[in-house]
């Protein structure tokens, strides 16, 4: 299993862009919002992972300009990502099973 | 990993950093708005944006070490594929370093041999108005003269400004002598006229040149010795000169020393010059002649 950790914000970031291209500060609130809050990320920790799924072509960037007229560095998920999208979404329903039987287990 | 996009790194390292930087702030300028609207005060809303933000120095960090990290990475991995290569197929891996090998080592052999001789000016002072006259034959690959010819031209009148020669393998000429002292050694003598170095421009580093008297029969010896002969052996003692030195069991005067750089014509090192002494003109021998044009003349002009 490698960094489950590092894997589930991959996770979350993959899961946000599967909705359509966002940028950084647009990924970080759909996470805390949806979440309600629950998972605490510190906003900055969000872009080096950004950069290396970027590096890795899970996720495309490039400079956008938004609706208010600021220039923003927008990420797409590319075909590779919507793969590894779908393999970390099953890996973590498997795990988050095999927890739960654990945790549930008297 | 594209090489285009390497070199894009290198090339724009700065231009990266400042990218990460403008998204960053680009981040908590939103986060700024963001909070205003929810009703935070301006200077408020800013500290809070970058307080969930977290280190920015540090993440920009991190953000860089992906980047550089990917390719040092990138690096190490096609050094080690061409490695592999190397080793799947070692006849080309030995043909390509052959060839390599050959050919550095060809150029560095050859450029060393002919920046001295093609590329860098002569090593004296008076270089660009030295010519060298005599006739050639298969009997040395210098031009050379006969001893007899060399009396007859200080007699006429030439056009140089001024001559000298050096005895090419005369009795001692460029050939061994010994230094019969305590520990006796085999050294190499050249015999030179006494204007032979005011010819080439060379000055002696200390003590003074040859004079015509010492050129003459019966005069007594005297020596030039070279720089590496005098540290080499006389431990670059200032009391050097003045001292008698004994040369195939002869006494010897040593009267200065030449300069460190010093080189014979043929880009030989010989560790004494002697003067041809008076006597040695009665005997057929060949001389290696040099002559200085005047300045403004040209070579052919010294050929009318």
């Amino acid at each position: 299993m490698p960094d489950t950790l590092q894997g589930t914000l991959d996770l979350l970031i993959l899961k946000t862009l599967e909705r359509g291209p966002n940028h950084g500060f647009g990924i970080a609130l759909h996470i805390q919002t949806v979440s309600d809050r629950s998972l605490h990320v510190e906003d900055g920790s969000l872009y080096p992972a950004l950069h290396r799924l970027a590096r890795e072509k899970l996720i495309s960037a490039s400079w956008k300009t938004t609706e208010n007229g600021r220039r923003a560095r927008y990420y797409r998920l590319t075909s590779g990502g919507e793969k590894r999208l779908a393999q970390a979404a099953k890996n973590w329903t498997i795990l988050s099973k095999g927890v739960g039987r654990i945790l549930r287990f008297v | 990993m594209k090489i285009r996009y390497r070199i894009d790194l290198l090339l724009r390292r700065t231009s990266l950093d400042s990218e990460i930087h403008e998204e960053l702030e680009t981040h908590i300028a939103m986060r700024t708005k963001l909070n205003e609207t929810s009703g935070l005060a301006a200077p408020d809303a800013e500290r809070e944006a970058r307080k969930s933000f977290g280190n920015a120095t540090r993440i920009q960090e991190d953000i860089r070490r992906v980047h550089v990290g990917a390719l040092g990475e990138a690096l190490f991995q096609d050094a080690r594929y061409a490695l592999r290569s190397f080793v799947r197929a070692p006849g080309f891996a030995f043909v390509v370093i052959a060839a390599l090998a050959i050919g550095i080592g060809a150029t560095t052999a050859v450029f060393s041999v002919v920046d001295r001789i093609l590329f860098r000016s002569l090593p004296y002072a008076n270089e660009d108005r030295l010519v060298s006259i005599g006739v050639t034959a298969p009997l040395d690959s210098n031009e050379f003269i006969f001893a007899a010819d060399y009396r007859d031209w200080e007699r006429a009148n030439t056009p140089f400004e001024s001559w000298g020669s050096f005895v090419i393998g005369g009795p001692a000429g460029g050939a061994g002598c010994d230094l019969t002292e305590v520990n006796p050694v085999r050294v190499s003598c050249a015999l030179v006229d006494p204007s032979f170095l005011p010819t080439l421009g060379v000055a002696p580093l200390m003590g003074r040149n040859f004079t015509n008297e010492d050129d003459s029969p019966g005069a007594p010896r005297v020596a030039l010795i070279t720089y590496g002969l005098w540290q080499n052996r006389f431990g670059t003692d200032p009391a050097t000169v003045g001292r008698t030195i004994s040369i195939d069991s002869k006494p010897v005067q040593v009267i200065g020393v030449l300069p460190r750089d010093f080189e014979m014509p043929t880009l030989t090192h010989d560790d004494i010059l002697l003067p041809v002494v008076g006597e040695f003109r009665k005997r057929p021998e060949f001389l290696s002649f040099f002559s200085l044009i005047p300045s403004g003349a040209c070579v052919l002009v010294a050929n009318c």
